[in-house]
């Protein structure tokens, strides 16, 4: 489905280069954003870890009448730590760093018939893959945990356009704070995973090839004994906020949230993050 | 601002949004269910219960009947540790913040090894090389090598220059006693070094399924050549009840080497590689889930790799290590 989404895209690709810039918004998009991670890894413990982090994201942006194109990946840094039921004893503590690259292509067609001016709807779809990372020494053999996620994903947008037409003055005790007119743009984003593809440990894992004298990657080995599955479940939803500059650079303040449920072969993964993000929107039509 | 209102409805929703979709928080104190937890695990997917004759139905029933509601945490840290020991593996383990269980299967044999003997009777003065202690003995014939521990690092560098060291000795010893094992990926780097061609020594087999004996496929375990520094005159690898996991997964590998001969004690066992969990509670444990075997079949390692020559440290005597005069006579003797 995705590919017969975006088979018009493709279609395209003859135009000079001079229509080709008149038709379409490039924008280069860069993004730092705080975020709150939740996991649980029932292949080695029942137990939630939470924490905070920051992310990066390097994305590029194509728009034009009819479409949208956005590609990019975005690796995230967290600590986090188990959430433990207290104890009259001697409290335990156990923590877990927590890495996720995220690598993503977004498409969405213009829906014209249900968009206004002052909404436009789009729908499409997303491929996206993850590759976590975890550190958790605590779990003594199985302190490395590796999961890979491949989502195929339905995407719909809704783009309002909350413009500033006029000149503005805003009183504010005794400031007064002029707002020239300007472009700006609230977003709701969903992505719901349609093929959920994970790779997870299998029944019992144990890292062998480290043994082997033919080993010679340590993320081989780590996955050896690592399934693919085609199950579970994968939501995305994003709420953005962009303001444009006449030169068509901008800034985006956007909330983030990401859902995956992967029970793989055997034992259950489930991820959330949650992430605020500032974005630099730079032109590169320019 | 009806607007404004309901996108932060809207936030704050997604905020909490997964709790919708996952299973509830299971973290709890609770002895019953964290005893439940454990037992099952170890049931599910622990390698030795046929090979060991380990009733682990009659043990579950024989521990949990020592549970009570109001049971302290020490208390149920002494039930849990004490069924985990029925298991009589050092791979099994129990972490809480308060204290470790560990089966202990060093005090199984005598100990065979005293360091000041060494010190004081044949090496004045050991070389400090990456993660070995060295030094010539027998007026330069033969080359000592100390391995405390497969935990530290082998880099080749080091290998390069001791066994360029020892060149021109008739043999060298491989002193593995009271090595408690650690980081199995060293083994092949130093076998690698005594190796002519590409060797089977074993396999792995994990274990993949409810029943107590269903295992995957079997695993090859190979040492490999390398393509640079080697030395091939006899090698004498001294071991003894202390040398566990790693070490003796290297004494089992040895096996396959005509040229290597082990000297000493039958090793402590340690031949399933371990796997880590969490309880509920967030005490964590880890026990074997695979077994090595050796090329024909043969399943001995977790019970301890027996030496090609059986020799005991005389305690009665201090000035001489028995195990390493054994290991002088027979490099000297060939």
């Amino acid at each position: 489905m995705i590919f017969f989404l975006m088979a018009p895209q493709f279609s395209t690709l003859g135009q000079t280069k001079t229509q080709e810039n008149q038709l379409n918004q490039k924008n280069l998009l860069l993004s730092l954003g705080w975020t709150n991670t939740t996991f649980r890894d029932f292949a080695t413990s029942p137990l939630f870890y939470r924490g905070s982090g920051f992310s990066l994201s390097y994305e590029k942006q194509t728009i034009n009448q009819k479409s949208e194109i956005n590609w990019g990946f975005s690796p995230l840094f967290s600590s986090t730590q188990a959430c433990i039921a207290k104890s009259d004893y001697l409290q335990e503590r156990a923590f877990s760093a927590f890495i996720s690259m995220d690598g993503y292509l977004k498409y969405y067609r213009d829906l014209p018939r249900i968009s206004s001016e002052k909404i436009q709807f789009k729908a499409g779809g997303t491929v996206l893959a993850t590759q976590n990372i975890r550190i958790n020494e605590s779990l003594l053999n199985s302190a490395f945990g590796v999961e890979t996620f491949l989502n195929l994903m339905v995407s719909a947008k809704a783009d309002i356009d909350i413009s500033q037409k006029e000149e503005k003055t805003i009183h504010l005790w005794f400031l007064k704070i002029k707002q020239n007119p300007s472009k700006q743009k609230l977003s709701f984003q969903t992505d719901i995973g349609l093929l959920n593809f994970n790779h997870r440990p299998s029944y019992n894992y144990v890292y062998f090839d480290e043994i082997d004298d033919n080993y010679t990657n340590e993320l081989f080995a780590l996955k050896e004994h690592y399934d693919w599955s085609l199950n579970g479940y994968r939501f995305g939803t994003k709420i953005e906020y962009s303001k444009f500059a006449p030169t068509g650079n901008g800034f985006k303040i956007a909330y983030i949230w990401d859902m995956t449920n992967a029970p793989g072969k055997h034992q259950t993964f489930q991820m959330a993050t949650h992430r605020i993000q500032y974005t630099l929107i730079i032109n590169k039509n320019k | 601002m009806k607007h404004n209102i309901s996108l932060l409805f809207l936030v704050l929703t997604l905020v909490s949004c997964e709790k919708i979709f996952f299973e509830a928080d299971r973290a709890t104190n609770d002895p019953f269910i964290n005893f439940e937890y454990l037992w099952t695990e170890v049931d599910e997917k622990y390698s030795y219960h046929e090979y060991k004759g380990v009733d682990w139905d009659a043990i579950g029933e024989k521990y949990k009947s020592m549970l009570y509601p109001t049971m302290s945490e020490d208390s149920l840290f002494a039930v849990l540790a004490t069924m985990l020991k029925e298991l009589r593996d050092d791979h099994v383990n129990l972490v809480s913040p308060f204290n470790i269980s560990s089966y202990e299967v060093f005090l199984t044999g005598p100990d065979n090894y005293n360091a000041r003997t060494i010190r004081d009777n044949y090496i004045k003065d050991f070389r400090v090389t990456g993660a070995f202690n060295h030094a010539f003995i027998k007026n330069e014939k033969i080359g000592y090598i100390k391995y405390d521990s497969f935990s530290e690092d082998v880099d080749k560098e080091s290998l390069n220059y001791i066994l360029s060291f020892y060149k021109d000795t008739e043999g060298l010893i491989i002193d593995l006693r009271t090595n408690g094992g650690g980081n199995p990926a060293n083994i092949a780097k130093i076998l690698e070094r005594f190796s002519n061609e590409k060797t089977l020594v074993g396999y792995n087999i994990t274990r993949n399924g409810p029943g107590h004996n269903d295992f995957g496929p079997r695993e090859p375990f190979y040492i490999g050549v390398y393509d640079g520094v080697r030395y091939h005159k006899p090698i004498m690898v001294l071991i003894d009840r202390s040398c566990y996991s790693a070490c003796t997964f290297f004494a089992f590998a040895c096996k396959s080497f005509p040229s290597i001969t082990l000297v000493g004690d039958t090793t402590g066992g340690g031949g399933g590689l371990p796997n880590g969990g969490q309880l509920p509670n967030s005490w964590t444990y880890r026990f074997s889930v695979s077994q090595l075997i050796d090329v024909d079949g043969n399943n001995y390692a977790e019970g301890g790799v027996a030496p090609d020559i059986q020799v005991n440290f005389d305690w009665s005597d201090l000035s001489r290590d028995e195990i390493l005069d054994k290991a002088i006579d027979t490099i000297l003797k060939d």
